[in-house]
């Protein structure tokens, strides 16, 4: 009797578990359809002509806004009010469901089955598991997934496959290409023209307190290095996360870097005065500046598409001989490009202020 | 085989476990509802559901959103940046009194079960709650300590309670620091809708209670719905009916008809006077009875008072029962044969015994009365009788035997049957159930297959049972079909244990 009541139990356990799983949505029922692989290696199959599409969370929000904000029916978050005027206006009203996999997944799946994409679209660096991640949210959802590779080394290949999945975008998508390649070209050359003696070290620090920064390493930093400069900031375990590792003044002191970079909110209106930082050899020489942050932070969080505009910036601020151009108007230039807005040289100078234009 | 039996019973456990509860989202919309003390959340009725863009000025929404700095301590000091709307405008948007409001509760999308947090009205309105930009607290001990070595209070300002559409937020550093450092453009929407409401003083521990991803908002109104009624004494005929209207007076015109719709009524004596779902009295015999009708803790009672009919003149009901038509064929005394009667509703007369008994038919003429007294009419019903049915002629004689009694409303008896046809039931029905005292509370009981007091008992049909859903009846298969493959699987393994040498 006790087995069985043990048997019976675990059916209906089963059974219940099972009976939870909701019908999902066919897209691709009485469509053209083709074979699509991935970055994962996984061959998906997807409708013929998309018009319809999700990012699966913030990084892709961003490639998609620049390629076809037009098609997007649903955003990760909605952006900012100091946001919002830099990007195309359809993006405020979309609906908006969360980073759909992962550990800090916020995915409202109503809502993302409401807006009913073709396909949900995950850009980003191809991380352990990623294959699995995918179909599990594809069974999850029932809407056909595609990561694409999108780090600084993949992000021209990354457009160019944007292009091959949706078809009317693959001009579109083959001149922000272009932009890639000629941005990471010119970063490639000019790093390995730039000799020991002439490299500047730098530390890239976040936070209110300024002691959070991105080490060697991090991917958060990566525009340092690829510029020709080297991180001051050396440790043991790289953190990959938004805030960096956690140093203390003393370790500041020790790494003694040429330039600070602060993101906004940090200690850079602070710094001449308080104490603690005052005596440090960049604050001294006034080498330290704020990165610029709108749309969205030119070189990392996260660190995607608008790395661009940091490789340009940081470039042209650390090695002006090196990266001869006006950051106006390649800031203007960049903004047209990604995100079809008109950047008037007031708003340049504005975001440059505390960089490039800094007294 | 005991390993396998738990491993059959903590999987599906395990797996059940893992089904994510409700996950962090961003919502795009705010819905609020009304209602009073003690409901539950599902009779709270939707006043109106609003999208951000609806209510952000800076997208052409209607409200004015604010840019405020917040401060909150629990050993730890957070500090937060935030542009909103303030709730009170909100509520006086959506056609809200705040002077009426009791509580207001806050779902959000990461808590499943119920509200999130509750607030009372005055708390999170009429509170004064403050800012406190000097506020520090030791990041080792927690202990608060005044960021300027002087007081705690100095440069306090009062906050408005707030939804915000976006905010920024930092932990360990005091109102001072933050506002020099922070800056609008790191605001996000992540949170929308996040609930801010700063501290009553400076060591209010409330830093949980700033729900994020808020979406929904139960508004509890103070006080409870006013019921009144014009008819609050009825005088009635028995066989008569009514329908007792009551007007409902609640804080929300929306909540008017909820209440309405969702009165209860009871009858202090259903024996003299019955009342229905909606109202609608019946009246059983003489007597005095109170119908009241009530919602939550409001209430209001109509009296009615029913005089007996006078004897012996026919019952002239000014307003006939409803399912009540003259017959020309009159039966007087009770039917010693069973007759089945699919209609339990028919008036009675006193001493009519426990059988249905067909009723004098003032059409019919069949019988002369002295000159009886017009009979009472229901105060507001016209009668739609012809006056001179209603007055008696002097010169006519009254018949002093027993009246005729007029058939109201007696279809074609059904015959009896004796056994069920395929599929139904065959129940009893008792006397009471059929002479219509209570309606829909039918008596029944299995027939034994015995005889029957044709007096009290008779027997109907009840429906063919339905057949059990098509999905039970696979699932039940499927069961029966599981259990016995493992059973077979046990048998197996222990014949293989068995054949080992």
């Amino acid at each position: 009797m006790k087995k069985l009541l043990a048997y019976f139990l675990a059916f209906t356990l089963a059974l219940g578990l099972l009976s939870g799983c909701g019908s999902t949505p066919d897209t691709l029922s009485g469509v053209e359809t083709v074979a699509f692989t991935d970055s994962a290696g996984r061959e998906v199959t997807l409708p013929a002509e998309v018009t319809r599409v999700a990012p699966s969370g913030a990084v892709a929000t961003m490639f998609l806004a620049a390629v076809c904000p037009e098609y997007m029916v649903s955003i990760a978050s909605t952006p900012s009010s100091a946001q919002y005027i830099y990007l195309d206006q359809s993006l405020i009203k979309l609906p908006t469901t969360g980073q759909l996999y992962g550990s800090k997944s916020t995915i409202n799946l109503e809502a993302l089955l409401d807006a009913k994409p073709q396909v949900i679209i995950d850009l980003g660096d191809a991380k352990d598991g990623i294959a699995h991640d995918m179909d599990a949210l594809q069974k999850q959802t029932g809407i056909p997934v595609v990561f694409i590779e999108a780090d600084l080394p993949h992000m021209a290949q990354a457009f160019r496959m944007l292009g091959q999945l949706i078809g009317t975008k693959t001009a579109r998508c083959e001149i922000l290409a272009a932009y890639v390649e000629e941005t990471v070209s010119l970063a490639e050359e000019n790093a390995r023209r730039i000799t020991d003696d002439e490299r500047v070290s730098v530390m890239y620090t976040t936070g209110v307190s300024g002691l959070n920064t991105n080490a060697k390493g991090s991917t958060q930093a990566q525009v340092i290095e690829l510029i020709g400069a080297e991180n001051a900031v050396v440790v043991e375990d790289v953190s990959n996360k938004g805030g960096g590792n956690t140093v203390n003044l003393e370790q500041m002191y020790l790494f003694d870097p040429d330039v600070i970079l602060f993101t906004t909110g940090s200690m850079y209106t602070e710094v001449d005065t308080d104490p603690a930082w005052s005596q440090l050899r960049a604050v001294q020489s006034g080498a330290y500046y704020e990165v610029p942050a709108l749309p969205y932070n030119w070189m990392s969080s996260p660190p995607s598409l608008n790395m661009l505009l940091g490789v340009r910036w940081l470039g042209n601020l650390l090695y002006p001989g090196y990266y001869d151009y006006d950051m106006v108007s390649e800031a203007q230039r960049a903004y047209k490009l990604l995100w079809n807005y008109d950047l008037t040289d007031e708003e340049a100078q504005k975001l440059l202020a505390d960089s490039t234009l800094k007294p | 085989m005991k390993r396998l039996r738990w491993l059959l019973i903590v999987i599906p456990v395990l797996l059940l476990l893992m089904v994510p509860a409700g996950a962090d989202a961003v919502t795009d919309t705010i819905g609020i509802y009304v209602g009073y003390y003690g409901w539950s959340e599902d009779e709270y009725v939707e006043k109106a559901t609003y999208h951000w863009t609806e209510l952000d000025d800076l997208y052409g929404g209607a409200l004015d959103t604010h840019t405020e700095i917040y401060s909150y301590y629990n050993g730890r000091t957070y500090l937060v940046a935030a542009r909103g709307f303030y709730i009170r405008d909100l509520l006086y948007y959506a056609g809200i009194d705040t002077g009426s409001v009791a509580s207001i509760d806050f779902f959000t999308r990461d808590h499943d079960n119920g509200a999130y947090r509750s607030f009372s009205a005055y708390s999170l309105l009429d509170m004064p709650r403050y800012y406190f930009p000097n506020l520090a607290a030791n990041e080792e001990t927690g202990e608060i300590y005044p960021y300027d070595g002087d007081d705690v209070w100095n440069g306090a300002t009062t906050v408005e309670s707030m939804l915000a559409l976006e905010d920024y937020t930092e932990w360990d550093v005091s109102g001072a620091e933050f506002q020099e450092l922070y800056d609008p453009n790191m605001m996000s929407a992540n949170a929308r809708f996040h609930l801010f409401f700063g501290q009553s003083e400076p060591t209010e521990i409330a830093t949980s209670s700033a729900a994020k991803y808020c979406y929904k908002l139960l508004i509890t109104f103070s006080g409870t719905p006013v019921l009144t009624t014009e008819e609050t004494n009825l005088d009635m005929k028995i066989g008569s009916g009514h329908k007792i209207e009551v007007d409902v007076d609640a804080e929300d015109g929306l909540l008017n008809d909820y209440v309405r719709n969702h009165i209860t009524w009871a009858s202090s004596d259903e024996n003299v006077v019955a009342v229905a779902e909606d109202g609608t009295i019946s009246v059983q015999a003489a007597g005095d009875a109170v119908i009241t009708a009530s919602f939550g803790e409001s209430s209001v009672d109509v009296s009615v008072h029913v005089e007996p009919d006078p004897e012996p003149s026919p019952s002239l009901s000014p307003e006939p029962v409803p399912v009540a038509e003259p017959s020309p064929s009159p039966s007087p005394s009770p039917s010693p044969e069973p007759s089945p009667s699919p209609s339990p509703v028919i008036a009675g007369t006193g001493g009519s015994g426990t059988n249905p008994s067909p009723q004098p038919s003032a059409a019919a003429g069949t019988g002369s009365a002295a000159a009886a007294p017009t009979p009472r009419q229901s105060p507001g019903v016209e009668s739609q009788w012809p006056e001179e049915l209603l007055e008696i002629p002097e010169d006519r004689e009254m018949i002093q035997e027993e009246p005729e009694a007029a058939v109201i409303n007696i279809p074609p008896p059904v015959q009896p049957v004796t056994e069920a046809p395929r599929g139904g039931r065959m129940v009893m029905i008792s006397a009471q159930a059929l002479s219509g005292r209570k309606p829909g509370s039918v008596e029944t009981e299995e027939h034994n297959g015995g005889p029957l007091d044709p007096d009290t008992e008779q027997l109907v049909l009840t429906a063919p049972e339905r057949k059990a859903p098509v999905v039970l009846t696979v699932s039940a298969v499927v069961l029966a079909f599981f259990i016995g493959a493992v059973f077979e699987m046990i048998r197996f393994k222990r014949l293989l244990r068995g054949a080992k040498p």
